[in-house]
């Protein structure tokens, strides 16, 4: 009996025209990576978003040539600023799971924090600062909507810290 | 989540807006000048909060929480400089309480909720003089909360190990030197009572 069945499901599957990749339906699901979902894309855009506000404070501590004492008062005013979003980026990215090989910059679209991608500007204003910091926060209460209640609260948590920022920079 | 969860992080937000209320009558009477005045506006400030909450909560149907007669308050205040420390203590846990309606699942209160930690945020880091990184969230783990009492997501106070901790709606412990209390501090003028309103709590034990 068991020898029978051996010998005879392959030829059942043989008559029947079934091959392993043809039982399923549809795409082979092991075929390719799944898409990212949306919690994944949006994360992915509020990190590239804070990476650039990260690069706008550097180039700012970095071009900042003001004269003695005002100049080390900005520099270290500043500094606290960047120290708390390279804190934000380091929260951001810890929740951030997404398949091994996947390309950690974002294909969501882009943030409209001001902070734009792309090669670092050669001077920043702190104007330029407070306005990054403002739009950042406004972008990440308008992403409020669309994600899970925990990443919710950690993205109004930075939107209220970005707007403690705003403040410190005048106004 | 449901709408009963939305409620009650009203309600929590609703606690936290009447403890801060009632603190500021504290910390307004140790203060002199714009500090005074930074202090009355904030003041007034919460009492419009603590209507705008009381209204949403009215409008689900619901009774809004009332105000205690007191609350223990997390250490004594005796000068300027631990006045202005309780109002940024106030402000952190309104952040905290309104973190909770950013849990929520209707759009409306999580924005709500969003704007309003930003406002208390910026209040907190300019009683405080700076700014931190995660208002309302307690990220630092058991160090942070060996100095602070921490409302949680939802505005549930969360004291550290052997600590005691102010919070909405707790009452004060009465003691038998204690003036009875029988005063809502909520409707009167924080700066006219000063001495109904002056530090009765021993400071936190530890």
């Amino acid at each position: 009996m068991l020898l029978a069945s051996a010998t005879t499901l392959p030829l059942l599957f043989a008559t029947a025209g079934c091959r392993s990749s043809g039982i399923f339906a549809g795409p082979d699901p092991l075929a390719g990576r799944p898409p990212l979902g949306h919690d994944v894309l949006t994360l992915q855009a509020v990190i590239a978003s804070e990476e650039n506000l990260i690069r706008l404070y550097r180039t700012a501590i970095g071009g900042d040539h003001g004269t003695g004492g005002h100049r080390t008062a900005q520099a270290r005013t500043l500094g606290s600023l960047l120290a708390q979003h390279e804190r934000h980026l380091a929260q951001l990215r810890a929740r951030l799971i997404q398949p091994p090989g996947t390309s950690p910059t974002p294909t969501a679209r882009p943030s409209a924090s001001g902070a734009t991608a792309g090669p670092s500007p050669a001077r920043v204003t702190v104007a330029r600062l407070h306005a990054a910091e403002r739009a950042s926060a406004a972008d990440l209460v308008q992403r409020l909507a669309t994600v899970p209640p925990a990443l919710a609260q950690l993205f109004a948590s930075i939107a209220a810290s970005d707007a403690t920022h705003v403040t410190v920079l005048g106004g | 989540m449901t709408a009963t969860t939305a409620l009650s992080a009203l309600q929590a937000a609703l606690a936290a807006e009447n403890a801060a209320i009632f603190g500021y009558g504290t910390a307004g009477a140790h203060l002199t000048g714009s500090s005074l005045a930074a202090a009355e506006q904030d003041w007034t400030g919460h009492h419009e909060a603590r209507d705008a909450l009381a209204a949403m909560i009215s409008r689900r149907g619901a009774t809004p929480a009332a105000a205690q007669a007191f609350y223990q308050l997390p250490f004594r205040v005796h000068d300027a400089a631990s006045a202005k420390a309780l109002a940024a203590h106030l402000e952190d846990g309104v952040t905290s309480a309104y973190l909770g309606l950013v849990a929520v699942s209707d759009q409306g209160l999580r924005r709500f909720g969003a704007l309003a930690m930003q406002a208390a945020a910026r209040r907190a880091a300019s009683w405080r003089g700076s700014t931190q990184a995660f208002p309302g969230l307690n990220l630092l783990g058991p160090t942070r909360a060996a100095n602070h009492c921490e409302l949680s997501h939802y505005g549930e106070a969360t004291p550290a190990p052997g600590r005691s901790c102010w919070r909405p709606g707790q009452r004060r412990r009465r003691r038998r030197s204690a003036p009875p209390t029988t005063t809502r501090t909520t409707t009167s003028h924080p700066y006219r009572n000063r001495r109904r309103h002056s530090p009765r709590a021993p400071a936190r034990p530890g």
